[in-house]
């Protein structure tokens, strides 16, 4: 690869789209102890745990794909007496994670989103043009996590293989 | 071998070591590395480079750099590209390029024969010419003989383009003088800086001139600012990189030519800083006189560069023609490089000549001007007149042209920023600026470089403190002081005669003559002149001619220049290749694609695979060994309507919506009722945009209370979304709906065909799915072959089908255990085209064929589901309003065309007897139909419902086709198979 980078395309992960209001969302996924992001386009982490703030009232918790079952139990997702709602999404998305020295440059070519720490710090996560589609960018300490809809996923595969060597 | 004729033993900023073979014209030719091809050309003695665009006259390399209005090439093999200034070519090895505009060669242009008719082809000859009796008749052998390079047909073997982003705190266009300094304080400050310059190397005006700083060479100063620059991680420098156009919010688009990175080829930079500052420089503008383009004829400051800094004097005897001070520097520097200067003549007076011509021992013609130039494919001789209007004829082969210095100014313009007409520079300076830009140095009609120089440091610093930064105190670097500059305005010689070839605009053949011709006719802006004569269109945009243009507007209009004013600067200001604005997005990428988790299953057995709609990739059909495509699709809709088949269905679009408000926003967006849906059961609807015209169709389940899945068509799934968050938030922001796309999230194999239900119990179910149990529209949750799903009992096809949702996970084992299961009862996989069969056989609807967004409901037959127990719908307001008019409507029908078995076109028109006029329909769908054993058709048609059984006329092209209208429905019209 002629950029420093290791780009890899990640197994299954827990993904869950939780949609409501502040409190309630905040109470029903109190037991993970996993507090909420306090600014927009931030996540807060955990033991894997990513719970990131997308959207007003939106966020996605993405974890391990081993926490799954436990999550699908615990977060009663098809229960209407509380005021959020959260949908299991972990097939929809694909996961990639662009990490090493010149990560930044990958990430400036795949997408519009302006990385400098400033603006997209350490605890970054927000939706964003990639490669033309709309991925979850979530910012590491050594790169990045993306997750783009699964049906894009061979897609992104070319376009990481065509900016890293040039060849298609 | 590597003989160079015109180059100096020495001197220069190139690198004699490396010598660098090139072809130009199938002729082969050595450089050194470090020159371009002009400076190669030149050094070879190859003058005669190109011919110009319309009337094909000899031309040769006029300029260096961007302002090139003459010598376009065309480069061939790895590095393919059309129409790039030969100044801006970099050397290397192996680089071949040809003329363009020219056959078979420059040297013979057997399109020279123009010159011969050039008193008939003046500005705006085609206007007046080509008119009768069609334009179109004319319009290809013009566009043919007007074109310059071709596009390349190879691609680039590994290597590519790549477009990248960029943000910071400031952007300096420009390395030269004062490019350099604001970066240098920029980079001091803490600033996040981008420095672009075009040229290979930094320094700009310092690269080739003989300018001290501190005591030292200036290009010492300017190596010195590059490693402080260079050793700052926050500052960014791209060379041989031009900035060409100037966006909103302080957006600017970069092309990188040789970037550093092997396998990319150019880059395309998006660069967004808060704060650009703008150090161009100026432009050397010509002087118009009869044969101002023979080829030996350039600008000064271009001759200067060759002669500095590529060691290439491409000429022996050399002449200087001047309205200004600056191009003296050129005679002091031919002088260093002992070469001849037959003469300077000077258009100004004796009197306003000063400290320029110190020191020179060459005749001066002060207050002369050039009447003519001589010599056919290369510059002989020119006449020069004095005031009382004595000529002379001086003998030279190079004649250095100086018609003063326009600004820069194009990125500023295309900023939105204002221009305002400088008398003492004769040219357009920056004025008001709308985003968030400085101009500084020559850009800023500074000439004098000391000045320049103070003024950027307070410019830049200003700047940088707006933004937060602290500029540490900067010792301001002693620069030798130059002659001040002077000019005295000549847009053009005196006693030029009609029919004097005196070019205004060299790029695009245009001469005094056609200005004065398009004012006598009545285009007297500036913008209509541009337009009539197209001066200062194309590549060149006007950059060495168009203020000369101005200046005589004025003159003939008796009006000030700054009256007249400038076109509008338009992007890009040089020759751009495609390529670097597409970036990565070529090849395999060029469109977005989709896939599923059964995609690698369908290629692997042979599946015939495109689009579908919303960038799926879908198996179209599956071919069979020595049959055609109908024979496959044939089969596949056999095995649906006889025994069973299966296909992909996961593109789907799929929405998950809950909230309590849910079922009320259902009802709001489709037109039928959903409220009272029970739980398990699904209902098909029809969505309208707020027009009335159907926007979507699909089947909504209730999965729980307040909780549904909806499905819409895979083509228009995003478009849904958008339209549902529309709607919830604009027209509904206080209900409780939380929409979820789950399109990915759940995969789809669709069991369909009278055997489907065996296929489902030989698939180890473990509910009741008879029909009593799990009836049409009915949802249930199962688990099928060991593998949790979800099964809808909706059909496409009109046969009795089942749709086995998974998680994608465990789509290709399920898929698997499907093929398995159903081998018994020979299952096929179906693809796109064999459901487009079928539905079509069962006169369902699709977006784009039937619902193609001019129909509503009641056009398509399905008044019915235009529900009145509610208060309000979207859309149907305006189906009651249009059709409360009474006017006939287009109507589905079904059309049986009488075409000996072959299909009609879709989109075909149906026309009144067939005639030639006004249609009154056309063919939506057309198939062969296996359930009926002919070809059939959907159609809309004029009144529709009203004709069944009436004979209609189709056109298709030159043919007529008779069809009989009937209802449109092929296939167990009363829906019972499908509830079976």
């Amino acid at each position: 690869m002629s950029y420093q980078t290791n780009i890899k395309k990640q197994g299954l992960s827990a993904i869950f789209d939780i949609k409501g209001n502040t409190s309630a969302v905040s109470q029903r996924i109190s037991h993970l102890g996993l507090p909420m992001p306090t600014v927009a386009n931030t996540a807060s982490a955990r033991d894997g745990q990513y719970l990131c703030w997308v959207g007003e009232d939106h966020w996605i918790l993405l974890a391990p794909a081993d926490q799954e079952n436990h999550l699908l139990e615990s977060l009663a997702l098809n229960d209407p007496a509380l005021d959020c709602r959260i949908v299991h999404v972990s097939d929809a998305y694909s996961i990639f994670t662009v990490v090493g020295e010149q990560a930044d440059d990958i990430m400036a070519i795949a997408s519009p989103l302006d990385t400098r720490p400033a603006k997209f710090a350490d605890n970054g996560a927000t939706y964003a043009e990639f490669f033309g589609i709309r991925g979850l960018v979530i910012r590491l300490s050594d790169g990045y996590i993306v997750a783009v809809e699964r049906s894009y996923a061979d897609m992104i595969t070319a376009y990481f293989d065509k900016v890293s060597t040039g060849k298609s | 071998m590597t003989q160079q004729p015109y180059r100096h033993q020495t001197g220069g900023m190139i690198n004699r070591s490396k010598s660098i073979q090139f072809e130009f014209n199938n002729k082969t030719y050595f450089g050194y590395e470090g020159d371009t091809l002009a400076s190669a050309l030149l050094a070879n003695g190859v003058f005669l480079t190109a011919r110009s665009f319309k009337y094909h006259r000899p031309r040769g390399i006029m300029g260096a750099g961007v302002e090139e209005p003459s010598c376009l090439v065309e480069l061939l093999g790895e590095h393919a590209a059309g129409n790039h200034a030969a100044t801006t070519v970099q050397l290397r090895d192996g680089l071949r390029a040809k003329s363009v505009n020219c056959w078979p060669s420059p040297n013979f242009d057997l399109m020279g024969i123009n010159q011969l008719f050039s008193r008939f082809l003046p500005a705006g000859f085609y206007y007046k010419t080509f008119m009768w009796p069609n334009w179109h008749l004319f319009e290809p052998s013009i566009r043919r003989a007007a074109g310059l390079a071709a596009a390349p047909d190879d691609r680039i073997p590994d290597h590519h383009y790549e477009t990248r982003y960029w943000y910071g705190d400031m952007l300096i266009v420009g390395g030269g003088t004062c490019g350099l300094l604001a970066a240098l304080i920029a980079s001091r400050s803490g600033a996040r800086v981008m420095l672009v310059d075009d040229h290979p190397d930094l320094g700009g005006y310092l690269r080739t001139s003989q300018t001290m700083i501190d005591g030292k060479s200036a290009m010492d100063w300017v190596k010195a600012v590059i490693a402080e620059l260079d050793a700052n991680p926050d500052v960014t420098i791209l060379k041989d990189a031009t900035a060409w156009g100037y966006r909103e919010d302080n957006q600017l688009l970069i092309t990188e030519r040789n970037p550093s990175e092997d396998h990319v080829f150019q880059r395309g930079w998006k660069v967004r800083a808060s704060q650009v500052v703008l150090a161009t420089g100026a432009i050397e503008r010509n002087l118009i006189f009869a044969n101002n383009d023979r080829p030996g004829i350039m600008m000064a400051s271009a001759v200067q560069q060759y002669v500095n800094k590529f060691a290439v004097t491409p000429g022996r005897r050399v002449a200087i023609f001047t309205n200004n001070s600056s191009a003296y520097a050129l005679a002091h520097d031919l002088h260093a490089a002992n070469k001849e200067v037959a003469a300077i003549i000077d258009s100004r007076p004796l009197d306003i000549i000063g400290a320029e011509k110190d020191g020179l021992d060459i005749p001066v013609y002060a207050n002369h001007q050039i009447i003519t130039a001589h010599g056919s494919k290369h510059l002989s001789a020119i006449s020069i007149s004095d005031a009382d209007g004595k000529i002379t004829r001086l003998d030279c082969d190079l004649l250095a042209v100086s018609g003063g210095w326009n600004p820069a100014v194009h990125l500023f313009s295309q900023s939105r920023g204002t221009l305002a007409f400088d008398d003492d520079l004769a040219s357009f300076v920056p004025d008001k600026a709308i985003q968030k830009v400085v101009s500084i140095g020559a850009a800023d009609g500074n000439m004098n470089i000391a000045d320049a120089m103070t003024k950027t440091t307070a410019k830049v610093t200003a700047n940088l403190a707006q933004n937060g930064f602290d500029c540490p105190a900067l010792t301001m670097p002693k620069i030798d002081s130059a002659p001040d500059y002077n000019l005295q305005p000549l847009w053009h010689v005196d006693g030029l005669k009609p029919g004097d070839k005196a070019f205004v605009d060299i790029q695009n053949d245009v001469t005094l003559d056609d200005i004065d011709l398009a004012m006598r006719e009545g285009f007297d802006t500036v913008e209509h002149v541009k337009r009539y004569t197209t001066a200062g269109m194309g590549i060149d945009q006007g950059k060495t001619g168009n203020v000369n243009i101005i200046g005589h507007m004025a003159e003939v209009s008796n009006k000030k220049a700054g009256e007249i004013g400038t076109t509008t600067f338009r992007s890009p200001f040089t020759p751009v290749d495609f390529g670097s604005i597409a970036g990565q997005r070529n090849g395999k990428v060029v469109l977005p694609f989709r896939h599923t988790p059964i995609t690698e299953w369908n290629k692997k057995h042979g599946a015939v695979m495109y689009e579908a709609g919303a960038r799926w990739q879908r198996p179209g059909y599956f071919p069979i060994e020595g049959g055609t495509m109908q024979d496959a699709i044939n089969a596949e809709a056999e095995a649906v309507r006889f025994g069973v088949g299966v296909y992909d269905g996961s593109p789907l679009g799929k929405f998950d919506i809950s909230g309590r408000d849910a079922a009320a926003f259902i009802d709001l967006l489709y037109t039928n009722d959903f409220s009272n849906l029970e739980i398990g059961m699904g209902r098909y609807g029809i969505m309208l945009s707020e027009d009335g015209l159907i926007l979507d169709d699909g089947v909504t389940f209730k999965l729980a209370d307040n909780h549904y899945m909806m499905s819409t068509s895979t083509g228009n799934a995003d478009f849904v979304f958008r339209h549902m968050e529309y709607v919830l938030q604009v027209e509904c922001p206080d209900w409780q709906v939380w929409i979820t796309p789950i399109t990915s999230q759940w995969c789809n194999a669709t069991i369909c065909g009278p055997k489907a239900r065996e296929v489902m119990a030989a698939l180890d179910i473990d509910i009741d799915i008879s029909a009593e149990a799990f009836p049409f529209m009915g949802i249930r949750e199962a688990v099928v072959a060991g593998i949790p799903a979800r099964i809808c009992r909706v059909s496409f096809t009109g046969e009795v089908s089942f749709e086995v949702s998974i998680w994608p996970r465990h789509a290709e084992a399920m898929w698997l255990r499907i093929m398995e299961a159903g081998e018994a009862f020979g299952i096929v996989p179906v693809g796109s085209e064999t459901s487009h069969v079928l539905r079509v056989e069962k006169g369902f609807l699709s977006l784009g064929h039937e619902a193609d967004a001019t129909a509503d409901p009641y056009d398509l037959g399905m008044g019915w589901i235009m529900s009145r127990n509610k208060t309000h719908a979207i859309g149907r307001r305006s189906v009651d309003i249009r059709r409360s008019s009474g006017k006939p409507r287009r109507e589905l029908v079904g059309l049986l065309p009488e075409s000996g078995g072959e299909l009609v076109p879709e989109g075909a028109p149906i026309t009144p007897n067939g005639a030639r006029v006004a249609s009154e329909g056309f063919v939506s769908a057309c198939v062969w139909s296996v359930a009926n054993k002919q070809v059939i058709a959907l159609g809309l048609l004029t009144d529709g419902r009203a004709r069944i059984g009436e004979t209609v006329i189709i056109r298709d092209r030159e043919k007529t086709i008779k069809a009989t209208v009937t209802k449109p429905c092929f296939y167990d019209p009363k829906g019972q198979i499908l509830r079976g």
